[in-house]
């Protein structure tokens, strides 16, 4: 076994402690592994250009309605400095949903969603309007950049 | 990446030198020490989740949402540990918010491992058999043992201090409730088994 782990030290902790306690993190590394592909899939989102780059954070999102009566959508909202976003989801075919979104003001800024299975990029019109057609299906980090930030926040891109 | 880090690292199986160098490295812009960072604590994140009582597929989400959290923070966490506390905090508390939308709609699993994948070798047999007496001990010890042990074991010792706040306990006392907590399960290990832990 080749685990660095925690040292000994004050409180009594010795060799048969640290052998217990490489044994408990095999134990959860065995039953509850880590997903293969979490941290490929997290450094692919936190992989802004922008990086260096201050990136506020849009971090209050709440579910506005879901699912009324047989409408297969969900809307949330975003809230931020300069602007509020409104987001719905709906279905569209098999692994894929389509997103439909408005920026309030009305602002014209280019819009991206970020998946595991790659980007997709629009920008929205002179109403603040703009609709991705065709978004795999998961979670996604939305990014909207205006001239002097960048945005972004985790979405759930879920077939409703 | 320089050979240096290029050898596949266990999760989080790496010595604190590193952890404190890619850190560093991260603060100071660094693309690929933040990579590294990422591979580095995303395992106990997942623990701490999971411990939380998440599914697997919310708690992948917390874990990622922690780290984007992280993009506009960085700045201001000074050490390693506090690093480490920061994300463990973020991740409890995205958890719990995650939790609390989806309690209405379904019960998570209490804490229940997964299966393992089928039977294997003989020598995985005797691994398999190992960690079934461990788990049998685990379950004797009370939840709060269990679930610090579980977290602590992918935690360096350096950090204990700003990993007690993060978990809500006091300060300091992170290290006397893991000893009394190993010292629970080594006697039910010892008492249960063929001699393998005296």
């Amino acid at each position: 076994m080749n685990v660095t782990g925690p040292q000994g030290g004050s409180e009594g902790f010795d060799r048969l402690d640290g052998k217990i306690l490489r044994n408990v993190r095999e134990f959860w590394e065995t039953v509850d592994p880590v997903p293969a592909t979490l941290v490929e899939r997290i450094r692919f989102a936190v992989q802004l250009d922008e990086a260096e780059t201050a990136v506020p954070r849009m971090d209050e999102f709440s579910l506005l309605s879901a699912n009324r009566g047989d409408e297969l959508s969900r809307i949330y909202t975003f809230g931020c400095c300069a602007f509020t976003m409104m987001m719905k989801v709906s279905a569209r075919s098999e692994g894929a949903v389509r997103v439909d979104g408005w920026l309030c003001p009305p602002v014209r800024l280019p819009i991206e969603m970020r998946t595991a299975a790659g980007v997709v990029a629009t920008t929205a019109d002179a109403d603040g309007r703009f609709a991705l057609h065709d978004v795999p299906a998961g979670t996604a980090q939305l990014v909207v950049r205006s001239t002097d930030q960048v945005y972004t926040v985790m979405v759930p891109a879920e077939d409703p | 990446m320089s050979p240096a880090h290029a050898e596949p690292t266990r999760a989080g199986g790496v010595d604190y030198a590193e952890l404190a160098l890619m850190f560093h490295a991260a603060r100071e812009g660094s693309r690929s020490a933040f990579d590294e960072l990422i591979g580095i604590l995303t395992p106990v994140l997942w623990q701490v989740a999971r411990a939380q009582g998440l599914d697997r597929e919310h708690s992948a989400d917390v874990v990622q949402t922690a780290w984007l959290k992280l993009l506009g923070s960085l700045e201001q966490i000074h050490s390693p540990g506090a690093l480490t506390g920061w994300l463990i905090t973020v991740t409890r508390r995205e958890a719990w918010r995650v939790r609390a939308a989806h309690r209405a709609e379904q019960p998570f699993d209490d804490l229940s491992p997964e299966p393992d994948p089928g039977p294997g070798p003989e020598s995985r047999l005797m691994a398999e058999d190992r960690r079934i007496r461990l788990w049998a001990a685990l379950r004797e010890l009370p939840e709060q043992c269990r679930t610090l042990l579980r977290i602590v074991a992918f935690v360096h010792r350096p950090d204990y201090g700003e990993v007690s706040a993060a978990l809500g306990m006091k300060k300091g006392s992170i290290g006397p409730t893991r000893g009394r907590c190993l010292a629970k399960l080594r006697r039910l290990l010892i008492d249960s088994d063929d001699g393998e832990w005296r």
